[in-house]
């Protein structure tokens, strides 16, 4: 039944294709073109575009920092200027319209990525530092720790640990990326004060700094017998192994001065409203 | 009551929050990050996680990115506990839904929601108090007999019902005939499935006796418990029902008990009462509104509807809005990608349950939110599956054997770091461990290895071999090793135990214990390990896998996790013969799903050196693969 007229149609159309080569032979050249056009931005859309991700979209500062340092207050405390009651974060927060208080009319906004600091959620932020970091976006990072827990060994251990992860990454390109280390929470009684902070990370980055470089390697592609030197070849995603951060030597001669990254451990104070070096530190990253 | 109800954006902003009863901020935040993020969840669909003595209930709304969760306290039971957090969500997204859809706000959005939430929940309240006199109780508790594991929570409250009945009998006898017209009023018109011709029936010889005891027993009679009490108790049988005769009272008293219960029921009664006589305008204003809202249809269905009109164009028009991207996804789009990603995964060694939560998780992840730019819904569900993969294998606390080592090394007085590796029979315990053991002697560590295999035939051999060798590789870096032997046939437990008093007398660093490999589900085997986990007591406890054993090893991740006791968990895992699947590591995935716990060691070869520790950005690769 259907069959006649479907070896009509062909007929119909190779008459009207004949027809439209011999005499309208514009049309087609403009259609041709346009179809070329239109896939050339299609190729340009899948393959260009889509590497660069959100993160590469302008200047760029990263929040990071372990679970409940007060990193989504201080973001919302940047972006809107009030806190908020805050919970886990499980997701980043990300504004693309964050303005730096002195630099209102000179410069332009500014990219401000808040990342979850659940241990299994730190994936987002190394990769978004990776991307901000070869993009050349990136300005700094605001790594958060909650002052008033530091003299707990374990979540300073902690949070050496994440900041070891961190210098690793920032580690890898020349001159180093900026990185802040505010010591929330400083109007607490137990707050571990900025300068004792600072040599508290220094032995700890030091012991984990030895304890990497002992460890097992880490497992790479084919499950062959080669340890991966420098977690490079992971895309970089998890840092670790036995990359050796900062100057061959003794055992305790961890310096962050040894660093190309320019390390900073400034008091402040979300709950407080105290944020205003943190803001200036900001400031002088963000004209560079 | 509920005690703590909140609505936070998946970035961690709460946007708005109700607390009736302080509960502590670590409670909360241990709780979203148990469900959220490590999930937690093993109950299948259900959206409920308890925990100390809270229940956690959720509900999440992907296209505005935002998270519903009530906490309450586990001894409650609060029926219409679903049907609140499906109305919030439903008014909360309609309300501020402009607000919540733009990504980066200019404001932080203020939701002002109180007003909504209290008319919301007195309503509810009555409706179920209505619905549990007619309905739910017969049903509910029927269950709950036939099943007969909550026979203790049952039986408990109503001890306190009735104590607190004899005291404040007037007071609810008022209360009730306070209540009445309201019931009247409001809960009359949505009443339908509630049933209101039983409720007024049974409210209104309530409210004007004033008595209770004849009500109850009237209620029983006619509720016609004996066919399932006959089996039991009859005393038993009362309990519940003095349960229910408190409830038709109204869900607060219910609900009450644990707080100071007249007081609340007065606030909550006055609150409704005076809102009702001054304020009767605004108040019936907010209850209109709200019901008109959620009698709205919802806004999914109807774009389905439209869909279905224009299914022609869609399915014509589908591949290239694949292609472009920017297509707010549904279930049944997701179902053919999440299919076929079922299947990849289980040609990976991954187990079809593990697989089949998998595909929930993303599922649940993706439904609503929008595909993005030139992105199809295959990549959109490869990449989610990958995040979720990674979630699952990344550990969420990282362990450092050496810096442990060292931590208890320098404890005083100074004692050995116990590990003992467990498994199944030929998975590799003693030559991982023998690894592991190379592993620390290159570390200058001094180490005692105990042979707690007093099983099978050469096993002690085996762990001298294994020493001997050891000691000739590392002589010349300084590692001591020692095998600390008992022979054949003695109990394992306290062969451990010996070895480790020795091991602290000669001022050994770490005692490596091999024990002999038992079948999982044999019960007998499986419980000498308690004893062995009380005696031994080791800091980590290691579960070898092998990597080729497929689906079987959830089953084998749970019961050797739950070998050892309510109160001691496997440490970690550590999968053997890796370099014999290829790309099939799925049983990685099965164990820490089933179990939670982190797989840190990777064996990869046969010699002393093919020990690695897991990579979880290699493994998601071989999984994608």
């Amino acid at each position: 039944m259907s069959s006649p007229p479907e070896t009509a149609k062909p007929d119909g159309l190779t008459t009207h294709e004949a027809i439209s080569t011999s005499g309208y032979g514009l049309p087609v050249y403009i259609l041709a073109v346009g179809l070329i056009i239109i896939t050339a931005y299609f190729a340009y859309e899948l393959f260009f575009r889509k590497s660069k991700g959100l993160a590469a979209g302008g200047p760029t500062f990263i929040i990071a920092g372990p679970s409940g340092s007060g990193k989504t207050s201080l973001f919302t405390l940047l972006r809107y200027g009030e806190k908020s009651t805050t919970l886990p974060s499980v997701e980043q927060n990300i504004t693309t319209k964050f303005w730096l208080p002195n630099l209102l009319d000179t410069a332009k906004p500014f990219v401000l990525i808040d990342t979850p600091g659940h241990q299994k959620l730190r994936h987002g932020m190394f990769s978004a530092l990776q991307i901000a970091q070869a993009a050349r976006t990136i300005h700094g990072v605001l790594y958060v720790v909650d002052a008033s827990a530091m003299s707990r060994p374990e979540q300073l251990r902690e949070a050496a640990e994440y900041l070891y992860d961190i210098l690793r990454i920032t580690e890898r390109v020349r001159g180093g990326t900026d990185v802040l280390v505010g010591a929330n929470k400083s109007e607490l009684f137990t707050a571990v004060p900025a300068k004792r902070l600072r040599t508290l990370l220094e032995t700890e980055l030091d012991k984990i700094r030895e304890s990497r470089a002992k460890s097992v390697g880490k497992v790479s592609a084919g499950g062959d017998k080669h340890d991966s030197d420098d977690g490079d070849e992971d895309d970089g995603a998890v840092v670790g192994g036995s990359g050796w951060l900062g100057k061959r030597g003794e055992k305790g001669s961890f310096k962050l001065e040894d660093l190309e990254t320019d390390v900073m451990v400034i008091d402040g104070s979300v709950d407080n409203g105290k944020i205003d070096p943190w803001i200036a530190w900001m400031e002088e990253r963000a004209v560079n | 009551m509920i005690d703590y109800f909140t609505v936070f954006t998946t970035g961690g902003i709460v946007l708005w929050q109700k607390c009736n009863q302080p509960v502590s901020a670590a409670i909360v935040d241990s709780l979203v990050s148990d469900i959220f993020i490590e999930d937690r969840t093993r109950s299948g669909e259900q959206s409920s996680l308890t925990k100390d003595r809270y229940t956690v209930k959720w509900t999440t709304a992907n296209d505005f990115g935002i998270i519903i969760v009530a906490v309450y306290q586990s001894l409650l039971q609060i029926s219409f506990i679903d049907e609140l957090l499906a109305s919030v969500k439903k008014l909360f997204t309609t309300l501020y839904g402009d607000e919540l859809t733009n990504k980066d706000p200019e404001k932080l959005p203020v939701c002002k929601f109180d007003d909504y939430f209290a008319v919301r929940y007195a309503e509810l309240e009555i409706l179920s108090a209505g619905r549990n006199v007619g309905e739910v109780i017969n049903e509910g508790f029927g269950e709950k007999f036939a099943s007969g594991d909550e026979s203790d929570d049952v039986s408990e409250p109503p001890s306190r019902v009735t104590s607190s009945d004899s005291v404040g009998d007037p007071v609810k006898a008022e209360k009730a005939t306070v209540k009445k017209p309201n019931l009247s009023k409001r809960g009359g018109r949505r009443g339908g499935r509630g049933g209101p011709t039983t409720r007024v029936g049974r409210e209104s010889p309530f409210g004007s006796s004033g008595d209770e005891v004849p009500t109850k027993k009237s209620g029983k009679k006619l509720r016609k418990w004996d066919i399932d009490g006959s089996a039991r108790d009859i005393s038993d049988d009362e309990g519940p029902l003095d349960f229910s005769a408190g409830n038709t009272n109204g869900n607060v008293t219910a609900n009450g008990e644990h707080s100071d219960n007249p007081l609340l029921e007065d606030e909550n009664v006055e609150n409704w009462g005076s809102k009702t006589k001054s304020g009767e305008f605004i108040l019936k204003d907010l209850s209109s509104e709200i019901n008109s809202i959620l009698a709205a249809p919802d806004a999914s269905t109807t774009a389905d509807g439209t869909r279905g009109a224009s299914a022609a164009l869609a399915s014509g028009f589908g591949f290239f809005r694949n292609i472009i991207g920017n297509k707010v996804l549904n279930e049944q789009d997701l179902d053919k990608a999440l299919a076929a990603m079922k299947d990849h995964l289980m040609k990976k060694n991954v187990a079809p349950e593990v697989a089949q939560h998998l595909c929930d998780v993303v599922s649940k992840s993706l439904v609503g939110t929008k595909t993005g730019n030139w992105t199809s819904i295959e990549k959109t569900v490869r990449a989610a599956m990958e995040a979720a993969l990674r979630r699952i294998l990344t550990p969420s606390t990282s362990v450092d054997l050496l810096h442990e080592i060292q931590r208890v090394k320098s404890t005083n007085p100074p004692r050995p770091y116990v590990i003992s590796v467990v498994g199944v029979n030929g998975v590799g315990k003693s030559t991982n461990l023998s690894k592991i053991a190379f592993w620390l002697l290159q570390n200058n560590m001094k180490l005692l290895i105990a042979a707690c295999d007093t099983f099978r035939s050469g096993a002690v051999e085996q762990l001298r071999v294994h020493a001997r060798n050891l000691k000739k590789l590392t002589e010349r870096e300084g590692g001591e090793i020692e095998l600390f032997e008992k022979g054949y046939g003695k109990d394992a437990a306290n062969i451990a135990r010996d070895a480790i008093t020795y091991g602290r007398e000669h001022g050994f660093d770490v005692v490596l214990i091999d024990t002999a490999g038992r079948r999982h589900n044999d019960t007998r085997l499986m419980s000498s390990l308690e004893k062995f986990a009380k005696y031994a007591n080791p800091d980590k406890i290691v579960m070898v896998g092998e990597a080729l054993v497929g689906t079987d090893s959830v089953q084998q991740a749970r019961n050797f996790n739950a070998a050892f006791g309510p109160s001691r968990n496997l440490d970690f895992f550590l999968i053997s013969k890796c370099d014999t699947v290829g790309d099939m590591i799925g049983s990685m995935v099965n164990m820490t799903y089933s179990t939670g716990i982190p797989v840190l060691f990777v064996g990869t070869g046969q010699m002393y050196t093919d020990l690695r520790t897991l990579s979880v950005p290699w493994a998601v690769n071989m999984l994608m693969a």
